[in-house]
């Protein structure tokens, strides 16, 4: 929450508090992520498996050095994957000092969200991917979801990844 | 130079650093209460590790300092610029002190005084006098009073404050004084309570001095001020000065010696020892002049991880060879390859420690948690000299502090005890290291009452771990130490058993990529055996595949590899496989299943692993050739994941996951205790 509540530049056109977030597409739905939390969007390249690890747990993968893990968003909302094609992508995000990827079937647009806008997700997504809503926004024609990525890259219900 | 030695100067310079930062900041910021407190701790720690080293100067201007800032901080004062200046001035001056001790012992530099008594002269808003306090520009020798006989002379007489404490020394009103002038007399008092009405905290003595300096009135009662805080001081000047009166100045000492053991404070007594030490200290740092310069470890970290990276680039590099590559080619790569392994093992080497540097940090923790405890306990220290990684020496700081704690506390019985046992009053806790089979082994072993497993099961039971009619095996016992929320200790301690436990200290070290085992015998002791890599980076492993995934184990672990042929498998139950290895029977672990994945009918390989004597066979696919890996963590931005590790990039920059060999062990060993469980 506390992302969309961050202030940052303001409009000077509109004056109104916008923030910078990358939106993407998952099935038909459009999907937000602060850009601020955005490292890098790199191609997918094919993760090594961790036993054990929940299903939406691709792999880890080697980012320059460090091994990081990726999550396939369709799995993490329960979605059926996809197959990877060109334009899979992996969004390489940090939060909580942990730096993780975030498989999508593309992405699309860096959009300006008008933070007084964003409503409150309506409880009509489960209870299980509620946590991972921050809000919805309209922004012209087009509805865009917010997204939690600390509660999508949950790490202390990973912690407990037993053989 | 003595590693002590050098901790006490590496942790004085950052010191030093710290304090400038903290007041070159005022300059650019707003005053603030806080840089007084960080000034307080600083010269405080300052003085502590200044006295343990033997260093009286520094010590004493570091108390001088500390004191000072006493003053500001009850007050909450910030500070002046005027002040910060003369502050400055006094880093400086640790820094001149500091150098002299290294080069010329303790010597001590005579403008410090002058240069506190300016600092207080300013917090107590006088204006500092120009002819009794010379500017630390301008050296001077105070303690030089300028005429004997013509000084003025004082009856000063001096009593602690009740509750004296070890912050106030009376020995260094005495000393103090002495840099300022001459202590012709010096008589104690006492004023000693019958025994019953006596609190051993308290000070029931005084001093009556008769002094004689040249200087002013008001710098002694600021000097006493300084020293005697909370203490009652009177000066009464007397005007006729006799010669007569003079008493030998040796004398004074022996007067001021003798009062001591009536005064309930340790201060006094550890003095003269530590002036007595200063001596040996001395010839030991000036000896230890080593060549050597000072580098940040986050500048040989990075060299490491560049080295690091370049061992990745060359196992790419030797990856990319084929059968045509050309014959100059594949002996330039050769020669790149013993290259970086040598270049490897100097970048290595530099940021190798001896255990000294861990080790000696105990013999003080062990006297004081003992003295505590009312136990008596000797710690043997053995093979100090081992080398290990600096990184994995802090890291292990903390998991060695709590076992020597825990066998202080619950290991050793206290002194009725051991008698009645037969054994020696003293308790031994023996500390040792030794490097091998490419791994560090330290070792923590008490001559105490050892675990009691029965109570160990006890408590299992108690927390629904086991039932009632469960009889696990010793080992399985001691590994219900190491899990998270058991603890025996009966009474939670001052000590031991604040919470952290055990399953911190395994954690700790299998983070290090290391284990933890013990051992005990009832009434004869307890031995805790830490075993951790020679280093956390770089190491030889041996590439393993299944179905298409490839795993990497450490190379000193394999001791052999061969076909598998189901002749040799023998399953009991149905549930503990084995492999017979020339007559001896091994506990079999699939990969496959250990990895999750399905088995296959055809037949693979079998590798051979061990760990402290154990040894299990592993079944798996193929082997992908022998390589150097760099041991990259999965919980720097992942989890911890069981079974393995860390993780590895390979030549072709997937990563692969490291086995961790313990792990495939215990699995073996659990399949066997469940096959004991069965017959």
């Amino acid at each position: 929450m506390a992302t969309i509540t961050q202030p940052t530049e303001t409009k000077t056109t509109t004056e109104m508090n916008t923030d910078k977030y990358l939106v993407f597409q998952i099935g038909n739905e459009t999907y937000g992520v602060p850009l601020l939390q955005v490292q890098e969007i790199r191609t997918y390249t094919p993760a090594t498996r961790v036993p054990n690890a929940p299903d939406y747990v691709l792999g880890v993968i080697n980012l320059r050095g460090n091994i990081i893990a990726v999550i396939d968003a369709r799995t993490r909302f329960g979605l059926p994957p996809l197959p990877e094609d060109e334009s899979t992508v992996v969004v390489v995000a940090q939060v909580n000092d942990k730096i993780f990827g975030l498989r999508l079937d593309s992405v699309s647009d860096v959009m300006d969200i008008p933070l007084e806008q964003v409503q409150p997700t309506p409880p009509i997504a489960s209870e299980a991917t509620q946590r991972f809503l921050n809000g919805v926004v309209q922004v012209g024609e087009r509805v865009v979801i917010l997204l939690n990525l600390r509660e999508i890259f949950d790490i202390d219900a990973l912690s407990q990844i037993a053989a | 130079m003595d590693s002590l030695m050098q901790l006490f100067y590496d942790e004085a310079n950052e010191m030093v650093e710290g304090m400038e930062q903290v007041l070159l900041a005022l300059e650019s910021g707003e005053p603030d209460p806080e840089t007084v407190n960080a000034l307080f701790r600083y010269a405080h720690s300052f003085k502590g590790n200044s006295a343990a080293m033997g260093f009286t100067h520094l010590s004493k201007f570091t108390h001088g300092l500390e004191s000072a800032m006493e003053v500001l901080r009850k007050e909450q004062r910030t500070l002046t610029p005027e002040l910060a200046t003369l502050l400055l001035q006094a880093v400086d001056m640790i820094r001149t002190l500091l150098e002299r001790t290294r080069t010329e012992g303790d010597v001590g530099d005579p403008t410090c005084e002058p240069l506190l008594q300016q600092i207080n002269a300013v917090i107590n808003g006088e204006t500092p006098q120009p002819t009794a306090v010379p500017s630390a520009s301008a050296p001077a020798t105070p303690a030089e009073p300028p005429d004997v006989q013509s000084a003025p002379q004082y009856r000063i007489t001096y009593q602690p404050a009740p509750t004296l404490s070890a912050e106030h020394d009376p020995l260094q009103l005495l000393s103090e004084l002495r840099d300022y002038g001459q202590v012709l007399e010096c008589r104690f008092r006492e004023q000693i309570p019958p025994l019953e009405q006596l609190k051993t905290d308290a000070c029931y003595g005084s001093w009556e001095l008769l002094y004689e300096t040249a200087f002013e009135p008001a710098i002694v009662r600021a000097l006493l001020e300084l020293v005697a805080e909370g203490a009652e001081v009177r000066i009464e000047p007397l005007n006729a000065p006799s010669s007569t009166e003079t008493v030998q100045p040796t004398a004074t000492e022996t007067v001021v010696a003798a009062p001591q053991p009536s005064v309930a404070t340790p201060a006094p007594t550890e003095t003269p020892a530590a002036t007595a030490a200063t001596a040996a200290v001395n010839t030991a740092a000036s000896k230890g002049e080593a060549q050597s310069i000072r580098v940040s470890t986050e500048k040989i970290d990075a060299l490491m991880n560049l080295v690091s990276e370049i061992v990745i680039a060359q196992s790419m590099l030797s990856s990319a060879q084929t059968a045509d590559t050309d014959e100059r080619t594949r002996a330039a790569i050769t020669q790149m390859e013993r290259h970086v392994r040598e270049l490897h093992e100097r970048v290595m080497a530099i940021r190798l420690l001896p255990v000294s540097y861990l080790f000696n940090r105990f013999p003080r923790m062990v006297r004081d948690t003992a003295a505590k405890l009312g136990k008596k306990v000797n710690l043997e220290v053995e093979g100090e000299e081992t080398e290990l990684d600096r990184t994995l020496l802090e890291a292990l700081s903390d998991p060695l502090t709590h076992l020597i704690r825990n066998a202080i506390d619950h290991g050793i019985e206290p002194p009725d005890e051991r008698r009645q046992n037969g054994k020696p009053e003293t308790g031994t806790i023996k500390l040792s290291a030794y490097q091998s089979e490419g791994r560090i082994y330290i070792e923590v072993r008490d001559d105490g009452r050892g675990i009691n497993t029965e109570r160990v099961r006890q408590k299992a039971i108690q927390l629904g771990w086991i039932t009632e009619n469960d009889h696990p095996s010793e080992e399985t016992l001691y590994d219900f130490l190491f899990q998270p929320g058991f603890s025996t200790a009966q009474q939670v301690s001052d000590l031991s058993g604040r919470g952290v436990g055990m399953d911190v200290v395994k954690r700790n070290v299998e983070s290090l990529g290391g284990s933890i085992s013990v051992q005990s015998k009832r009434g004869e002791g307890t031995r805790f055996l830490l075993r951790v890599p020679l280093t956390l980076a770089i190491m030889d492993g041996l590439g393993l595949t299944v179905a298409e995934e490839h795993y990497i184990v450490p190379l000193t672990a394999v001791v052999e590899a061969f076909q598998y042929e189901s002749l040799q498998h023998t399953a009991l139950f149905d549930q503990y496989e084995m492999v017979n290895v020339r007559g001896e029977f091994i506990p079999l672990v699939r990969l496959r299943q250990f990895v999750g994945l399905p088995e296959t009918d055809h037949d693979g390989l079998i590798v051979v692993l061990e760990q402290e004597g154990e040894q299990i066979a592993l079944l798996i696919d193929g082997i992908a050739g022998q390589q150097q890996v760099v041991l990259k963590s999965l919980e720097e931005n992942f989890v911890r994941v069981q079974g393995f590790a860390g993780a590895t990039i390979l030549g072709d920059g997937r990563v692969a996951l490291i086995l961790d060999v313990s792990d495939l062990i215990r699995r073996g060993r659990q399949s066997a205790e469940r096959y004991a469980a069965v017959a």
